[in-house]
């Protein structure tokens, strides 16, 4: 009796931890996001590689965020490490040198692919990986923080060159120096891929994959020093101009400038903006 | 005067009386602890394909931790420090640092304990909760809060626990990662009715209730915030007979495991046992469907699991047995596994003067079948049901098949040996992630034979031979160890992938070691190269690059 006593006590505590919550179809938020505008934009970088198997299902999310963000998240994807090496028969290499730095800075391959960054914020103490179901929810959390400059891409495209007039203003008198970092990305490239999804297409290996946001261009890994004053001056304009000449096989109407500013002790990313090279 | 006379005396007496009492409790005091530090010097091999370029500067690396426990009557505490400075290669780069990432403190009383700080538990199985620490694999995922048990009659015990898990070193914020809460309970019929105390019928009944809270961040799903997991299990024996069994069902729990679908989950083990003398047989079946629980859905990485799948296919030690181990499939498998132990007595025909043991093994496991979850969906899209299954129906796909038999056998006082065959399938593409390689079919072979010399001397050695055709191809392995006990060895080991299909990586891999054993504490050095590999869990695959040069373990406990 003392024991069924016990159980029934015990039982009635246990209700207390029930915790169950069923979600009922449609499964997908209405309308999503932080809806409205917002000045704040986020870059997610999603460092692949054609042999990586699970990246191509990334991918695939990665679009579906920016769907959802439309021009307030802007993605480049890095192929970098192991699985973007050239081999047989994948014989096209997609690498660049500011993103096999990147890549060995912030650890990304050493810790496996798929796996993002964020806007270049550190999570903890020297991690800065964001894995790919954690893309949505810190792309959300940092759209809701507040812009903290404001850029302006202006570019001309002649004769094989790209000239772009970086304008920068900041909107808080923020400490530290900071960096501008001019990238190039381009859409649509075709190419294999290596694939394990099939909802996504075919596996092992898409022949006719097509990648895009890919980094081809960095004016340098880290950069060059936007700023002088500290702290920056509200309201001055920051000016910068970058000129790259394409080189072949890059599609100037496939093409985007990708570019940000960061702080050059943290990496994090204040503000980013994109532009495409023809209009 | 007389006051201040007085208070000194009282201060002193206090001070003496609290001081007898200090040194009464450090008398009573138990301390114990282990250390354990595993270094390595990498070398560029070129012959191996590793480069001075590959280490980047990076020649030492070391994995350690010390563990200290205190007790005193009915309270105790502990702490371990690790450090992985940078971690050895194979292990996850996240886990670099340094620490204190295990601290705790516990009172028992006779019907209760409360424990505070870090702590490891079960429930059953595991199927709803464990928590765990494997050094060699890099695995922690203590859960950091509270737990309290109760056990008001001797067969009759409560567990609650409620916290946080580990994840590397990243420290608990708000919302970064999960809350968990769990219950179990149990109760032995043997122990807790005195008319069942004597019986030869043993039932012993349980269950457990586990959820876990994280926040629903995600723009795009409607993510359920709390998500419950429970299991029921019984434990039922009679003489040699013994049967045991556990049914987890988990709410739909969407994550980036199982590609964030709304399906429930299922965890089903049952197994059998019978044994007498000389004769024992086991006999094993499991369902998992859609099981991956983690406190933070979105994690990929080998941590934060909250409950344990347990694979149930036999663990192979040998170099080329262990070659391709089990990984168990969260997002579905089904298998079963058959053992049967047979020791032939001694003085007969076949045992000799010493008998001889004949083990038998068998184990498979199949994908489970998947069917659409509706006419408009395909299997495993996210934001759908994701599939049904029917419950006991064996997928086409076997992820594993392992058929070994073992004869041991003492041929003499000072020798004896033992026989291994193994016959192995393993799907590469589903166990490792790399997609499109076929399945390796292998059939390996071991003879491994120990001679003493004397008391102290004596001499192990092994030779193996793995044959396949596919992935790498063939290999064959040599071992000698000598042993002088109870101080020191010496040992031999090389791995030759002579049959390697690329002529280039027709390596071998060798490791040469000594080491010396005094009481509780032992020092190994050993020289050798180890293998590249791809490493895939939960979608994420990283590459293990080569690595050469020395190793040093110097453990100790006391």
């Amino acid at each position: 009796m003392k024991v069924l006593k016990i159980i029934s006590i015990i039982a009635a505590v246990s209700i207390l931890f029930y915790a169950c919550e069923k979600i009922d179809p449609p499964y997908k938020e209405d309308g999503g996001g932080n809806g409205g505008e917002a000045v704040k934009k986020v870059l997610l970088e999603d460092y692949t590689g054609h042999d990586c198997v699970n990246c191509p299902a990334a991918a695939v999310d990665a679009e579906e965020l920016k769907e959802l963000y439309g021009d307030k998240l802007i993605v480049m994807a890095v192929h970098a490490g192991f699985f973007a090496r050239p081999k047989a028969e994948l014989p096209q290499d997609f690498r660049t040198a500011a993103g096999e730095d990147w890549d060995a800075f912030f650890g990304v391959s050493l810790a496996g692919n798929p796996n993002g960054i964020v806007n270049r914020v550190e999570r903890s103490a020297g991690d800065y990986i964001v894995s790919v179901g954690e893309w949505g929810p810190t792309i959300s959390t940092e759209l809701e923080k507040e812009a903290e400059a404001k850029m302006t891409i202006h570019s001309d495209f002649e004769q094989n060159t790209l000239t772009s007039n970086i304008t920068t203003e900041f909107l808080y008198p923020l400490e530290g120096t900071y960096q501008l970092l001019y990238c190039i990305t381009e859409d649509s490239i075709i190419g294999p891929q290596m694939n394990n999804d099939a909802n996504v297409g075919d596996t092992p290996k898409i022949e006719d994959y097509v990648f895009m946001h890919m980094l081809r261009y960095s004016n340098s890994s880290w950069g060059e020093k936007l700023t002088d004053d500290n702290p920056v001056v509200v309201g001055k304009k920051y000016e910068m101009e970058i000129t790259v000449n394409f080189e072949v096989g890059w599609v100037p109407k496939n093409c985007h400038v990708v570019a940000f500013i960061f702080d050059q002790e943290t990496k994090t990313i204040i503000q980013v903006e994109e532009a495409k090279v023809i209009e | 005067m007389k006051r201040v006379l007085l208070l000194v005396i009282a201060i002193l007496f206090v001070g003496f009386t609290a001081r007898s009492q200090f040194s009464e409790a450090i008398k009573k005091s138990q301390v114990h602890g282990s250390f354990e530090f595993d270094g390595a010097y990498y070398m560029a091999d070129e012959s191996a394909g590793i480069y001075d370029t590959m280490i980047n500067g990076k020649n030492f690396a070391f994995n350690a931790f010390g563990n200290i426990t205190y007790s005193l009557g009915n309270f105790s505490a502990g702490v371990r420090y690790e450090a992985y400075l940078p971690p050895l290669a194979g292990f996850d780069p996240r886990m670099e640092g340094q620490g204190l990432p295990y601290l705790w403190a516990m009172y028992t009383t006779e019907k209760f304990s409360f424990t505070v700080g870090n702590f490891y538990e079960q429930f059953g199985n595991g199927l709803t909760l464990r928590t765990y620490e494997e050094w060699m694999l890099g695995y922690d995922n203590s859960l950091n809060g509270a737990r309290v048990t109760f056990e008001p009659v001797k067969g009759l015990l409560f567990k609650g626990v409620y916290g946080m898990q580990r994840f590397f070193w990243t420290p608990y914020t708000k919302n970064s990662r999960g809350i968990v809460k769990g219950f179990d309970a149990e109760l032995d019929f043997n122990q807790v009715f005195g008319t069942m105390s004597n019986s030869k019928v043993r039932l012993i009944l349980g269950g457990s209730f586990v959820s876990k809270y994280q926040i629903d961040q995600d723009p795009i799903y409607k993510l359920p915030r709390n998500v419950g997991n429970m299991a029921g299990r019984m434990t039922f024996g009679v003489g040699k007979f013994n049967l045991s069994t556990e049914y987890a069902y988990k709410i739909n729990d969407p994550s980036a495991i199982n590609n964030y679908i709304y399906k429930e989950g299922e965890g089903f083990l049952v197994n059998a046992s019978y044994s007498t003398k000389g004769f024992g047989f086991y006999v094993m079946f499991k369902r998992y469907d859609n099981m991956s629980y983690k406190s933070n859905r979105a994690v990929t990485a080998n941590g934060l699991d909250i409950s344990f799948l347990p694979p149930n296919t036999e663990i192979h030690t040998y170099m080329l047995t262990s070659m391709y181990p089990y990984n168990t499939q969260p997002n579905g498998e089904i298998g079963y596994q058959l053992q049967l132990n047979y020791k032939v007595p001694k003085k007969s025909k076949l045992g000799g003067k010493y008998g001889m043991g004949i083990a038998v093994n068998y184990s498979q496991v199949n994908d489970i079948v998947r069917n659409p979850a509706s006419d408009t969906t395909a299997i495993g899209v996210s934001g759908t049901e994701g599939w049904t299954s029917p419950f006991f129906k064996f997928g086409k796909r076997i992820f594993w098949q392992d058929f070994n038999i073992e004869i041991d056998k003492k041929f003499s006082k000072k020798f004896k040996g033992t026989i291994t065959y193994m016959y192995q399938s393993y799907d590469i593409a589903t166990l490792e992630g790399h997609t499109g390689e076929p399945a390796v079919y292998s059939n390996i072979g071991v003879i491994e034979m120990t001679y003493k010399f004397t008391s102290k001397h004596a001499l192990r050695w092994e030779l193996q031979g793995l044959w396949a055709k596919e992935d790498n191809g063939d290999w064959a392995a040599l071992l000698l160890e000598y042993t002088i006990s109870p101080h020191w060895f010496v040992s031999f080991a090389n791995q030759y992938n002579y049959g390697n299909p690329d002529e280039e990586k027709r390596l071998n891999y060798y490791t040469g070691s000594f080491g010396y054993t005094r009481k509780t504490t032992r020092i190994a050095i050993t020289y050798g190269r180890q293998r590249e590999g791809i490493v895939c869990v939960g979608g994420v695959c990283r590459a293990v690059p080569a690595s050469s040069g020395f190793y040093v373990t110097i453990s100790s406990n006391f």
